[in-house]
């Protein structure tokens, strides 16, 4: 049992199944060296399973009449010729990647491994790929695979990555083996120092794509930083190219971050690895020039731009230089005409300042004058106006006695006006005023009363009357 | 500042400007001289880099999925 499970894990990590294989079987005939174990039906067909699944095969045959198409899966029988079955499985997405449908009699190869069906007890192969056979099928099939990829915009030049113009590292994808694809590309790739990764793949047969995937993803993954892939195999016939002209192949150029230049077979062999290509040669030694043809360019070109830079600089300094002596004799003259120039305009100034100057001078000449004469004017004006004032005075003062003399006469006539008015001398003259008890002027008798007291004033003395008789 | 390590596609490039820049008419001569030195200095790594080519192969171990 121990070593059964040992042998187990051995398998699990195995790559080499063909060597565990015998391994097994070796051990299971050593039966004095396992201890006796007695699997139920369920864990025999699990240990079964794990041993089978490893047991990865290629195995060619005839498609059987009875093809039970599922939605999700599909059966077939693939049959030789001497009645031999194999009951194959296979998920839809194997047979959308053949392109075309199964039909009974295609000759056809089935890559996959064996598992036995624990409710069936039929050993099933599980299909993972299927390949045709025949030239005819293959080119209907690739027609019909170009066709489905192009739609879907894998070979639209709007998605090429562009080819560095000087690579350096490149990732050689082919098989060392061959017909001298490796050695025609290294031939001819020429010594610029390039950094070659080769990554050994068969180019060639059913597990070629499978390998050459692995190889694009490698790069992708552990090289990153790689210039350009070069995927590339020597010429053969139109099936032996099959790995090139699957679905899967172009999907993994069509993915790759690091651009892939192609160079496939022949000049005629268009494959659809060549079609998505971000580049297409049409040969090993084709990719290769492609490769070296800037490099073969800069290194002529290196020494050409080392002449022209060199003459280049030549000429400018030498031109610099004729310069430098032009102006060294130009400036002495150039100098002097240039003092001179600044001389003239230097006395024009001085002149230009003085003649400013006297007539400003003269200006105020013209105005001390002007003023002195004016001066003279007002002195006058002030002088006639005193003696005028005086004069005014002088009159005044002999006009004073002329005034009181006409004042004092009209005021005696007054006087006397006022004299002869007077009722004192109404009363001297005889005349007597007439009033009431309290000195009211009596007029007319109108008012009065009999018995009413009257006073009589006269120019000496009064006298009270009773009155005794009115007459009106 | 650590030396910027020699990528002869920029090198190659800049050269290739520093040419076309000689060829315009009117040039400075403080920049001539500048350019000058530069792209020599670049042409010489690029004469070093393409003299000493010597391409370097490595070969990736890799598991076959089925034994031959």
């Amino acid at each position: 049992m121990i070593e059964i499970q040992y042998l187990m894990i051995l398998l699990k990590y195995s790559h080499e199944p063909k060597i565990k294989i015998m391994k097994i079987n070796e051990i299971l005939k050593v039966e004095s060296r396992v201890e006796e174990k007695v699997f139920s039906v369920s864990e025999f067909l699990d240990f079964l399973n794990e041993v089978l699944k490893p047991c990865r095969a290629i195995v060619q045959g005839e498609v059987g009449e009875k093809v039970n198409n599922y939605p999700n899966y599909t059966f077939f029988n693939l049959l030789d010729k001497d009645n031999s079955i194999l009951k194959c499985f296979a998920f839809q997405e194997v047979i959308e990647k053949l392109g075309i449908g199964l039909e009974a009699g295609m000759e056809i190869k089935v890559i996959g491994y064996p598992e036995i069906r624990k409710n069936r007890g039929e050993l099933k192969f599980q299909v993972e790929r299927i390949e045709l056979i025949g030239e005819g099928i293959l080119r209907k099939q690739f027609e019909i695979l170009r066709k489905k990829l192009l739609a879907l915009g894998y070979f639209d030049p709007k998605f090429k990555k562009p080819i560095p113009r000087f690579c350096e590292n490149i990732g050689l994808i082919t098989s060392k083996y061959g017909k001298g694809a490796k050695k025609d590309f290294l031939t001819h790739l020429g010594n610029f120092g390039f950094q070659i990764v080769f990554y050994d793949v068969r180019v060639e047969g059913s597990f070629a794509l499978y390998e050459i995937i692995e190889a694009i993803h490698w790069f992708n993954q552990n090289l990153p930083q790689t210039n350009v892939l070069v995927l590339t195999r020597g010429g053969g016939d139109w099936e032996s190219l099959q790995p090139f002209n699957s679905e899967e192949l172009v999907k993994a150029i069509f993915s790759s971050k690091i651009p892939i230049i192609t160079g496939i077979g022949h000049e005629d062999d268009e494959t659809l690895a060549d079609l998505v290509a971000d580049l297409r040669a049409s040969t090993p030694t084709h990719a290769a020039k492609i490769l070296n043809d800037n490099w073969k360019v800069a290194s002529s070109k290196v020494y050409e731009f080392e002449e022209n830079l060199t003459s280049s600089i030549n000429r400018i300094t030498k031109n610099v230089k004729e310069r430098i002596d032009f102006l060294q004799k130009n400036l002495t003259s150039s100098m002097k005409r240039e003092i001179s120039l600044k001389q003239t305009s230097l006395r024009e100034l001085i002149r230009n300042l003085n003649y400013f100057f006297q007539d400003y001078f003269q200006q105020f000449e013209t105005l001390e004058r002007e003023f002195k004469r004016n001066f003279l004017k007002i002195k006058i004006l002030i002088k006639n106006q005193k003696i005028r004032v005086e004069q005014f005075l002088k009159n005044l003062i002999k006009n004073r006695n002329w005034w009181k003399e006409k004042i004092g006469k009209i005021l005696k006539q007054e006087e006397e006006k006022l004299i002869l008015s007077s009722p004192l001398l109404k009363l001297k003259q005889g005349y007597t005023i007439t009033s009431d008890e309290f000195g009211k002027i009596i007029k007319t008798p109108a008012k009065l009363e009999i018995s009413q007291i009257i006073k009589t004033k006269f120019y000496k003395g009064q006298v009270l009357s009773k009155i005794k008789k009115i007459e009106k | 500042m650590p030396e910027e390590k020699f990528n002869f596609t920029k090198a190659y490039q800049e050269i290739e400007a520093i040419n076309e820049w000689f060829q315009s008419e009117e040039v400075d001569l403080d920049e001539a001289l500048q350019r000058y030195e530069r792209g020599m200095d670049l042409i010489q790594k690029c004469r070093e880099r393409l003299e000493k080519a010597e391409n370097k192969f490595e070969e990736i171990k890799k598991k076959y999925l089925v034994e031959e």
